[in-house]
Order: C-alpha cells, then structure tokens, then sequence
C-alpha cells in the first residue's frame, strides 16, 4: 500500500516534467544548431567579403590595363616616328606617365601598373622603385601569374601586349604590365585578422601559403594536407579538421581572378560537432 | 529641534554633493589648476602613464614608395610599439613621388579622413588658404613638449601665418642655399681626371667625358626646378626664389623682388637649359617620364642633380645599392659667393582641416622626438637587426628605407652613416657657417586676392613655359607666345598683389645689418 502512493507519487511527478524535459532536449539542441548556423554564416559573410574586396581589386587592376593598351597614347609610343617633334614626343610621355599614376593611385590598393616598350628600352610605371617591374617579363601574355624570384621578391604580375605574345620568343612593340607585390596581400591580411577573421592566409596547391604576418604558420602547415584532400574531394564547405590539438572548422573560398583560396580557420568546440567531418 | 537637525543635514549632503561633483569636473574651489587657452583642444581620457584610453588608427599619407621592410616593420614592431605608448595603429598611404602634389591635394580637397601629411614649407600657406589644415598652438602646447624643446623656436615662426602655427617644422639641421648645390657622382668625377665642380662648364665636360667612357649615363634629375643653381654663376645679383613655381625672386642685396620670368637671366638659364638637351645632358627619352628617371637614379645611372645640403649623404645607401663604389658630394657653383637660408626647415608635418584625431597626431609626432631611442626606432628600425652602432655612427644592415631621415633630421640625435664620407659630413656640418637670413625668410603670399589669375597662370606656365624651362623648345622660339599667354592670365595681378604684400612683409620686419638696402 504504501509503496504503491510512492509509486503514484513517482508517477505523478514524472508524468508533468517529461514533456517538460523533452521539450528542453528539443529546444536546447534546437539553440546550439541555429547557434552554431549562425557563426557559421557569420564566418562565411567575413570570408566571402574579403575575397569579394580581393576579387574586385584584381578586377579593377584587369580593366586599368585594358584602358592602357587601348590607349592612343600609350600606343603612339610604341612608334617614335609618329612622335617626330621633341615637344610632342614630351607631351605624349608626360600625359601616359600621368594617367599611369592616376590609375595606380586610386583606392587604397597599392600595385604597379607600367607600360614596356622592348624595343626602345623605355618603361613608363607607377612606383619608381628599381625592382617595380621586373626585369624579364612572363614569356606569354596572360592573367593574373604567381611568381617567386630571388631578386624581385614574391608577386602576382599579368601582361597584355601589342601585338598579343601567345609564344615564348615572340617581338611585341609593347606590354602592359599589372602586379602586386605579395607584401600587399599580407599587409591587408594581417589588417583583416584583426577585423574578424581568425588567422587568414591564401592557399593554392602547390605553392607556398601567403601567410598574415603573425599567422601560426606551424599550425597551418598541420591543416594544409587536409585542405589538398578536400580540395580533391571537390568539396569547399566549412569543414572540421582533427588535429592531435584540437579541431579545427576551417572556411576557404576561391578568389576567382587568382584561382587561389583564401583560408581561415576556428578552433571548434563541442556544439559544433555535429558539421561534416573529414575523418 | 529633529525639524531643524533634519533641514541641517540636508545641506550638509546638498554641499558634500556639490563639491565632490566639482572636483570630479576640475571646476571650484577643488579644481586642479586654472582653465588655459589648452582648453580649447578637447581632451583624451589617460591611463595612470599618460596613454590615451581609447584605441585609434592614425592614417598619414607619405610620399615615395614604401619598401618592403617599411611595411613590416609599420605592421609589426612600430604598431605592437604604438599600440603600448600610444594606443594607436599607424597606417601609412604611401604616394609615389611623381604624383605627389595632385594627389595629396586631391585626398585634402575631398575631406578624406587623415591625420597627417608630410609637404615642403612652400605649400603651407597655399594650404592654410585652401582651408586643407589647421591651426596647431593649441595641439603643440597641450602634447607637444618635446617638439618644442628639439626644434629651435625660430624654426616653427616659418610656419605661423596670421599669428598661428599652422606645420611642425619637423627638420632641424643646417639649411642655408638649399637646393641651390648640385650634388655629383664624385667616384665618376675623379674617374674622368675631374676633382670638384665650380661652374656650369665643370658640368658639362663632365657629362662630355664620361658619356665618352660609357653612353648609358645621363646627366641631369630635375628638370622642372634647379633653376637657381644655374643662377649662382649666371647672376651677378644673389637671387633667392620666393616660390616653388620658380616665377617671382628676391634680390638679396637690396630687397627688391623680380619679375624672374621676364628678366635676362631667364633667358640665358633657357639658353644652358636648351643645350643641354641637343648635347644629351637632358635626356630627352627621360623627360616627362619621372618615375624612370629616378628608377635611373637608383641604377646607379645619374651624373648630377640639384643638392640639398645632406643629399649626398642621404641618396649615397640608394647609390651604394646599384654600385658599391659610389661616392656623392655636394658643390656650389661660384662657391665664394653667400649661401642664404630662406627656411631653416623645408619639412612641414600638416593635420588636415578634418583629420579625425589631430590629438593622436600630434602625441605620435611628439614621440618620435621624445628621445635618441624612438628617433633611431622610426628611422632606422630595431637595432641589431636593421642597424648597428658603431664607433658613434650609423650602419645600416638593410637596404630599405625606414621613415625618411631627413624629415626629421635633428642636431641633438643626428648620427652620421658610417659609409658615408667624413669630408660629406663636415661639408653638411659646416654648411651654414657665414650664411645670412634671407630676405624672404617668413614671408607667405596669400593668394587669395588674386586665386583665380594665379591658379590660370599655373596652368599656363606649365603649358609654355616647362618646355622652355627643360630645353626641349627653344627659348627665341616660344618665350613671346608663352609670356603673352601669360599676361592674358592676369601674370600682371598677380605681380602687383605679390609686390604689395611683399611692402607690408618688408615694412613689419626689422632693418637687415650688414645687407644694402
């Protein structure tokens, strides 16, 4: 008898707390995902924009040197007799150097753009540094190239020339360089890590990272094998990383005129599991 | 009696209330000191070692290209250095040389939030009337201390106009004829049989010589100034130029101003101008190409250029990167004759009329001069690893350029480089010895009055007359057509109101002793 009012009472009490209990179960899971959405979302918008700002930067470089080569100016040049007269010859020089700068300057992007001309030896640029443009250009004309020399330092360079140089050996009257230093992406990824992402630097298989200039590099070496796996998989959701330190959820995102990735990555905690893993 | 205690104790709270607020206000009787015209800047909150509570990032705008190390170092240690004593971030926009002028002018003239720029004395006036910056007593008294004590107070009266200071005359060093020398390749010089430079005929057989060796020299950098380097020899009056179009001069003996562009001696600095370009000294390939004409310079491919008093000391790590054996001296073309300082400093650090933390601005230029230890920070990086002490001289153990020595080049901490020669040195040591004041010295014309013939003349004068000025037109040719065109822009304006504000200078500054009068 008695232990049957115990059990009642058991009962009693269970019957009104399980809703209450599952509900919580529900809600709470319900949080920690949409929580979790949330930062992901919020990572992506970070990621997506900054490569959006680099994007159009390289863009923007693209149209500056399209508008030189289709420049009068600029070509005439190419061309000393049809600059016979010495004033002329000063004016035409002086209205290209001037446009070259302009373009160079605007934004707060910082490149050199500079006009070649091989066969008078003449070049026309934007920075007046020795090394700006460098001394041997790619053999072939072509988009936005990697290049790594021990003299001229790490950039990316793109040329367009007149007439087009589609083979290695090839006489063109003029060339329209655009580069920028790699020193410049690092300066403005140092300037974004401080600005919400956690520790961006930029990856392209094969290639050395460009890394912030206080990015954990011995940890990012530890992520970049999985990110080539990934990258074979096909696959550039946010993604989580095992290491023997941690987990890792890790973003990239291409930025599209360069065809290498911008790379951020999170320690990931406990709520977070529930996103594709890699292993 | 409980009635009147309670009434009592109300007052006492009202008054206790009263003076705690008051001292927390800094007003009555409890107040820290009296209220001063400092006042007027508005104040930042400090933290107990006098660092200002809230974060900022500080945007100037520096002329030149920024080298890699410069980058670096600005996005590494000068920030983490900063961020401790300052509280702020440092970002530099850097704007080539070529172009510096248009677009400083275009950043200012569209209200683009910096903090700071670095300009010649010259464009201070022009700028104060633009409405571009502002007055600075108020900044420089409240966080300027150490400003004020490394920068000898005759330097900062260059830049007071209308009784207020409107730039911080940040380099104090020796000055008088500034860029009225040449500075020379002395390794080539002594290599074609030549030992020092004395006149314009120097110049050209040593271009003549040395072309004969090796045509990949040129001779000459600047082509749109340097005028008056050729008028030491070709004048036999001591001119200075009052502005940096190179229009309008002072006769230093008498006081008199002269209409530059309309006299003989144009024409004969035309005439040398003009051969110079048939005989190649002015490379025609060069001229109007800037940026290569320096990226010459930095080939180790220049012969001269206009000297101003250390440059042979300061271009020597940029000529020592392309040739190891190059050496640099300055020379005065007919070097009896008087040196004269028109500015003691032609460094002017300007805040911007809307400069979003003009108090940061000023704290960060009164740090670099606050001791030897920041100086050497700014300018040469970490010592050990950009620089090195030795035997009380400079060695640097990098190529790049920090920030620009000679912008704030100071008597107390200035350490010579150890490559650069001791007769260099004592040359820039001793360069003011028996200089005079000029007669310029403070003036500023206000262009105002007569802004829109002046801003027409400048139009003009670059159309006609940089052609003549660089030889590549002939002076008989062009010089009627170019003045006609000149007088058409209201040259003859601008003249008179030059001459009369001039009058006013004169007649409020002290008689000079020992000048004719």
């Amino acid at each position: 008898m008695r232990s049957s009012i115990f059990t009642n009472m058991v009962i009693a009490l269970l019957l009104p707390l399980t809703p209450i209990v599952m509900l919580y179960a529900y809600s709470n899971q319900t949080s920690s995902r949409v929580l979790t959405e949330e930062i992901v979302k919020a990572k992506r918008t970070q990621v997506e924009t900054f490569v959006g700002q680099l994007g159009q930067m390289f863009a923007q470089f693209d149209s500056y040197q399209k508008m030189l080569y289709e420049s009068t100016e600029v070509r005439n040049l190419a061309y000393p007799d049809l600059l016979g007269d010495d004033l002329l010859r000063f004016r035409t020089l002086k209205t290209v150097s001037e446009e070259i700068n302009r373009l160079a300057g605007y934004g707060r992007w910082k490149g050199v753009i500079a006009v070649v001309y091989p066969k008078t030896g003449m070049v026309i640029k934007s920075n007046s540094s020795l090394g700006a443009v460098p001394s041997v250009l790619p053999d072939k004309d072509g988009f936005w190239n990697y290049r790594t020399k021990a003299n001229d330092g790490a950039y990316f360079i793109e040329t367009i020339s007149s007439p087009a140089k589609i083979a290695e050996g090839e006489e063109v009257d003029l060339t329209v360089v655009a580069k920028v230093d790699e020193g410049e992406i690092k300066s403005d990824l140092s300037d974004i890590k401080g600005k919400g992402l956690e520790d961006p630097f930029l990856y392209k298989p094969g290639y050395s990272p460009i890394y912030n200039y206080t990015a954990n590099q011995a940890l990012i070496r530890e992520i970049l094998p999985e990110l080539q796996l990934i990258e074979h998989a096909g696959s550039y959701k946010p993604l989580l990383i095992r290491l023997k330190n941690g987990t890792f959820q890790v973003h990239m995102e291409m930025i599209q005129p360069l065809g290498w990735y911008l790379v951020d990555y999170v320690r990931s905690v406990k709520s977070w599991r529930p996103l594709s893993e890699t292993r | 009696m409980i009635g009147r205690a309670l009434h009592l104790f109300a007052v006492m709270v009202f008054l206790t209330l009263f003076t705690l607020i008051g001292a927390c206000k800094g007003v009555g009787p409890f107040a820290a000191g009296t209220p001063d015209a400092s006042e007027a800047v508005s104040s930042e909150g400090e933290d107990g070692a006098g660092v200002p509570q809230t974060f900022v990032t500080l945007k100037m705008i520096m002329p030149g290209d920024e080298s890699a190390r410069m980058r670096e170092f600005v996005d590494n240690e000068l920030n983490e250095r900063l961020k401790k004593e300052l509280n702020l971030k440092l970002e530099l926009t850097y704007i080539p040389w070529s172009d510096y002028q248009s677009k400083l002018e275009l950043a200012l003239s569209t209200g683009e939030d910096y903090d700071l720029f670095w300009y010649g004395t010259p464009f201070v006036s022009d700028y104060k009337t633009k409405g571009y910056i502002q007055p600075l007593d108020m900044l420089l008294q409240k966080y300027g201390r150490d400003l004020t004590a490394n920068i000898p107070a005759d330097n900062f009266k260059l830049d007071q106009i209308d009784g207020k200071l409107w730039a911080i005359p940040s380099q104090a060093f020796t000055s008088a004829g500034k860029f009225t020398s040449v500075m020379v390749r002395q390794d080539l010089l002594e290599s074609v049989g030549m030992k020092a430079i004395r006149t314009i005929s120097d110049l050209e057989t040593f271009y003549a010589n040395m072309h004969a060796v090796d045509p990949s020299y040129y001779g000459y950098l600047e082509t749109e100034r340097g005028q008056d380097v050729l008028w030491r020899e070709l004048s036999d009056r001591p001119l200075t130029f009052l502005d940096e179009n190179q229009m309008f001069a002072v006769n230093e003996n008498t006081g008199e101003l002269v209409n530059y562009l309309e006299s003989d001696l144009y024409q004969k600095v035309a005439h040398v101008r003009q051969r110079w370009a048939v005989m190649g000294l002015i490379d025609k390939n060069l001229v109007g190409n800037l940026a290569a004409n320096i990226d010459q310079e930095n080939a180790g491919k220049l012969l001269f250029r206009v000297g101003a008093v250390s440059r042979a000391m300061e271009n020597l790590q940029t000529a020592q990167n392309a040739d190891a054996a190059a050496r640099l001296r300055e020379y005065y073309l007919s070097p009896d004759k008087p040196k004269y300082i028109a500015a003691p400093s032609n460094e002017a650090y300007m805040i911007p009329a809307k400069a979003r933390h003009p108090e940061r601005a000023m704290r960060f230029m009164n740090w670099i001069l606050q001791s030897k230890e920041h100086y050497n920070f700014i300018i040469y990086g970490i010592e050990g690893k950009d620089y090195r002490i030795e035997n009380g001289k400079i060695k640097l153990l990098t190529n790049d350029q920090l920030m620009y020595e000679w912008m704030w080049r100071n008597k107390k901490y200035f350490m010579a480089p150890e490559s650069v020669d001791d007769s260099v040195v004592q040359d820039m040591m001793q360069n003011d010895d028996n200089a005079k004041i000029s007669r310029i010295f403070g003036f500023h014309f206000d262009q105002e009055p007569v802004k829109k013939e002046y801003a027409k003349l400048l139009a003009v004068y670059n159309e006609k007359f940089v052609p003549i000025n660089i030889g590549i037109v002939s002076y008989e040719k062009q010089y009627d057509s170019a003045i006609a065109a000149l007088k058409k822009a209201g040259y003859d304006k601008v003249w008179a109101e030059l001459q009369k504000q001039y009058a006013a200078f004169r007649a409020s500054q002290p008689s000079h002793a020992g000048q004719e009068e």
